[in-house]
């Protein structure tokens, strides 16, 4: 017998003891081993893939999985690190004790690394091994989440086993070293005096409480207020040095106002509602032990409070930057797939978009609804036409632009018909188009599209926008259109002396925030008109050059987003896809680029969040199993002193739901303020966030909280239940009576 | 008789944070004989604890020396010291630190193993370790099973069995009711009659030092008195114990 298979014996025994560190390492072994076998899986993946489409997402991804390895590894640092230091916290009366017997340094040296790397490496052996059986699962949901353009093949290579094996290898073998090192230095008076934990609680500092709420004020003034504003206020020179000054400025701020906040204005809230309320003996206990607690939490509470700013706050910027670069992209395109031909081939245009349509609704996108309509390029002058006609408007074949603007002729129908369908399959994304009364031949509705206005501009007597362009559209007035494209040179002069003409009296005028078909062209001017007059001056258009007449068959269905990608595939097996004068809307593959990439930082996120909370949850517990000692010995007192069973469950369940709680709510509230600063340095950049971004954000924040609400609850729960029993096995150990 | 340990102006300072400075001994001197029962007795922070420590290597001292066996202990290594408590020492606490998880036999053990493989003979010692406390039928029981006195008896035999010449006892009747007091300090008693065990008992009850041979009186950190028992009865030199406390409390006051 030798003192290895005693101590080998002890761990046997006490083997639940010794599960937080094996676990931990099983735990991020697994994790690193199937985030780098993704990683190494999407980039063959990728590297296939771009071999027939280019896509700068190619190099995006693998950085951002290489960042997550990154992150990973961090936290599994800390997670062994941690675990470790608090089984040796355990294990520190008993290797004092061994001590004390004679144990020599070199043998004590010897026993924390040889734990350290015994258990460690059972941790990493089973934690290959999990992570090979949970690796197909892994990849298909990172596969989904990530957009990937196809499923990640499984693909575990030898070198990612032994990379993550020797990786965690190292790590554990160094930690085991430091630690035995630690411990090995320490003399063995102290490692017996580390068996008696004493809480000295002090009294809450009313100075420190106030500098608390003080320094969050502070904080959030500068987030609301001042940072934004400096970065386009001021020189840029010193923008560069005053913006990330501020930054770093806030961020400490809030840590040491989050530190005040928990260790002293809470208690000192607490302390004051115990008196207040009268002396209700459990209320009395649980007060004055959740305020004791509560100083011991602050430090890890503030770091808890910080990963929940970051994670809280960093999703709502990707979620709302999504929905302004959804917004965005669906107002500059706002039709879901179109087909579009500059002529009269819409035999061509017909058989292309029924093989698209077959093709969606046999892909389950149905049911499609196709819409044709036509619109007509022209121009029209600014100011009266003379004696020269529009030859006087152009000049060695191009066109004076300050004096003659292009406009796009619709009809009536074709407008109303898209604006209800566009408004019926985006909903609220699409912005909103101005209402078109009846019109008469001869009379027109002016709509200027892309104006950056969150509404229609109603008539008024008033400029529509003070700029040289829009000062023509005066309502009331009479301007001639003419067929012409003025993207193009300018025709012979024969041909536009007899050119057709329209005389349009303005009887209204409108704007939309971005386009109401796909901008073909350059002209932000549409000019709605009735449908006779638009079909007599199509076909007019059309006999002088087939190219100023667009005809477009535009598709709308439901599940257009999840289209995305199909599309995208559809549009690279398809040889040619489309003919040379046929264009596709652009907007699917946008959405997907802008999914992609929000997906791809979002999943990074959700495991740093997951993390996070693991990591959160784990330091919580154990600062609060670490009293369990002292409080077996104050809980018999209670026990004594007539407190029931019942109460003292509700005081340990009140005082688990407080100490978790405790930092969710200023990491909440943190994360509002660094939203409110991220859209004040959008606005102060020029970048209005809509209203719909705005609520999308509040909504993820709302959302996260209900489920930090939701986790923090079934979390105190399970510790509340956890801890009552340590608390009952400790008493029974110590023939403390409890129950009864 | 042989000196088995001597203490010269032993002073022990300990730094607390903010820089205040706590003296625990002020210069200490005595000397203990081999075969000798000797306890120390003291208000609750003169040093009583730090001395025990002090003399066993298991903390090092501001000035002064401890000589065990001959040996200077500030001049040995940490391994030096270390093989000195395990085959030189014995120790005693007031919390008995019995490693829940093992057996008493296991506890019991535990010391021998730190010396070399143990074999049927050191098993043999143990057991007789264990009758010799009346706890031969237990020995296959965990501590938590065990009463206090038991579990202060467990302690003790993992203290004797491996024939220590120096017992060192921390308060070991603090946390125990008379009864097991008394049963503990009998032992004591015994294993200094029978083995010849030097004892070095720190304690604050009056009849527990009244088992010594020797009484040493620390005040603020200094040897106030000492009290030889000589061939006094165990009850008058019990009284003449309390005696002393109360001309040494007195002068507290």
């Amino acid at each position: 017998m030798t003192w290895r298979r005693l101590w080998l014996r002890l761990i046997r025994r006490t083997f639940s003891a010794y599960l937080g560190y094996p676990l931990v390492v099983v735990i991020s072994t697994a994790i690193f081993l199937m985030s780098l076998a993704l990683m190494q899986g999407v980039k063959t993946q990728l590297s296939v893939y771009s071999q027939r489409i280019h896509s700068n997402f190619d190099n995006f991804i693998p950085n951002v999985l290489f960042v997550l390895l990154g992150i990973i590894l961090v936290f599994a640092f800390f997670f062994i690190v941690y675990f470790h230091r608090l089984l040796l916290r355990r294990e520190s009366p008993a290797l004092g004790l061994l001590s004390t017997l004679g144990m020599a340094p070199s043998s004590r040296y010897a026993l924390v690394c040889w734990e350290s790397v015994w258990l460690g490496g059972i941790g990493i052996a089973l934690g290959l091994a999990l992570g090979i059986v949970l690796l197909p699962l892994f990849l298909m949901i990172a596969s989904v989440m990530l957009l990937l353009p196809e499923r990640v093949t499984i693909s575990l290579h030898a070198s990612t086993l032994v990379t993550t094996a020797m990786l965690f290898g190292i790590l554990i073998l160094l930690e085991g070293i430091f630690s035995a090192w630690q411990v090995g230095r320490r003399w063995p008076r102290q490692l017996l005096a580390a068996t008696r934990t004493v809480e000295v609680v002090r009294r809450p500092q009313a100075k420190q409480a106030i500098l608390g709420i003080l320094s969050l004020v502070t904080a959030y003034s500068l987030a609301g207020l001042i940072h934004p504003w400096v970065l386009h206020h001021i020189t840029p020179s010193l923008a560069v040095i005053l913006w990330p000054a501020l930054m770093v400025a806030i961020v400490v701020l809030c840590c040491l106002g989050t530190y005040w906040l928990i260790a002293e204005s809470l208690r000192w809230w607490i302390r004051r509602n115990t008196t207040a309320r009268g002396y209700d003996a459990v209320g009395l206990v649980s007060r004055a032990r959740l305020a004791a607690r509560l100083q011991s939490h602050a430090g890890s509470g503030t770091l808890i409070a910080a990963l929940v700013a970051a994670v809280v706050g960093t999703a709502s910027m990707l979620v709302s930057t999504q929905v302004q670069a959804f917004t965005h992209a669906l107002q500059q395109n706002p039709v879901t797939v179109e087909f579009v031909t500059q002529g009269i081939d819409s035999q061509k245009l017909d058989q292309v978009t029924n093989q698209f349509v077959a093709m969606l609704q046999q892909k389950g996108f149905g049911p499609v609804r196709s819409i044709r309509y036509q619109t007509v390029l022209a121009a029209a002058p600014l100011q009266g036409i003379d004696e020269r006609g529009l030859a006087a408007y152009q000049e060695d074949g191009g066109w004076y632009g300050d004096r003659i603007r292009g406009v796009t002729l619709m009809s009536r129908s074709a407008y109303l018909a898209l604006v209800q369908e566009i408004q019926r399959t985006h909903g609220r994304r699409a912005g909103t188009f101005p209402t078109v009364p009846v019109l008469r031949p001869g009379q027109t509705f002016a709509i200027r599209t892309d104006m950056g206005t969150k509404a229609t501009v109603p008539l008024s007597t008033q400029d529509l926008e003070r700029t040289e362009t829009t000062r023509w559209l005066t309502p009331g007035h009479t301007y001639p259109v003419y067929p012409v494209d003025l993207t193009e040179p300018a025709p012979e002069p024969s041909i536009l002396a007899n050119l057709p003409s329209l005389q349009l009296s303005i009887v209204g005028a409108g704007a939309t925030p971005g386009a109401i078909v796909d901008s073909f062209g350059v002209n932000q001017t549409f000019f709605i008109v009735d449908d006779q007059t638009f079909a007599t001056f199509a076909t007019q258009a059309a006999t002088i050059s087939p190219a100023l007449v667009a005809t477009y068959n535009g598709l709308f269905y439901d599940r257009w987003q999840q289209s995305a990608l199909v599309i995208t595939r559809w549009l690279d097996q398809q040889e040619p896809p489309v003919g040379a004068n046929l264009g596709f809307s652009s907007l699917p593959t946008q959405i997907q680029e802008i999914t992609r990439y929000i997906s791809a930082l979002l999943f990074t996120l959700g495991l740093f969040a997951i993390l996070s909370l693991l990591a959160a949850g784990a330091v919580i517990v154990f600062k609060l199993t670490e009293h369990v000692s002292a409080d077996t010995r104050q809980v018999a007192t209670l026990r004594q002193l007539g407190i029931g069973v019942r109460d003292i469950q509700r005081i340990l369940r009140r005082e688990a739901f407080t100490l978790l709680l405790a930092p969710f709510v200023p990491g909440l509230l943190h994360a509002t303020f660094a939203l409110l600063d991220w859209f004040g340095t959008m606005r102060s950049a020029g970048f209005e966030p809509d209203p719909l971004t705005q609520l999308t954000a509040a909504e993820v924040i709302g959302a996260i909280g209900f489920a930090m609400l939701v986790i923090v609850f079934v979390l105190s729960s399970i510790v509340t239940h956890h801890y009552g029993r340590q608390l009952w096995v400790n008493a029974q150990r110590r023939g403390l009576q409890l129950a009864g | 008789m042989t000196t088995l340990v001597h203490v010269d102006h032993l002073q022990k300072i300990y730094h607390a944070r903010g820089g205040v400075a706590h003296t625990a001994l002020a210069g200490v001197s005595f000397t203990l004989d081999a075969g000798t029962f000797v306890a120390v007795m003291g208000p609750s922070g003169c040093g009583k604890t730090t001395l025990l420590n002090l003399i066993a290597g298991l903390d090092t001292p501001t000035a002064g020396s401890i000589t065990l066996k001959g040996q200077r202990l500030d001049t040995l290594s940490e391994a030096a010291r270390a093989q000195l408590r395990r085959t030189v020492l014995g120790f005693v606490f007031q919390d008995y630190n019995l490693l829940d998880p093992l057996t008493v036999e296991e506890n019991v053990l535990l010391p021998l193993t730190l010396e070399h493989t143990v074999g049927k003979a050191d098993l043999a010692r143990v057991h007789e370790v264990l009758t010799q406390l009346g706890l031969f039928e237990y020995r296959q029981r965990f501590p938590f099973e065990l009463s206090g006195g038991q579990q202060q008896r467990v302690a003790i035999a993992r203290a004797i069995v491996h024939r220590p010449l120096l017992l060192l006892a921390d308060e070991p009747t603090g946390n125990l009711d008379s009864g097991s007091s008394r049963m503990v300090l009998e032992t004591f008693a015994g294993l200094h009659a029978t083995e010849q065990t030097t004892v070095f008992m720190v304690t604050h009850d009056p009849f527990a030092a009244s088992y010594a041979e020797r009484v040493l009186l620390m005040k603020d950190g200094q040897l106030y008195a000492e009290l030889r028992r000589g061939t006094d009865e165990r009850a008058v030199f019990y009284q003449r114990v309390i005696d002393a406390l109360s001309s040494l409390e007195g002068a507290l006051a």
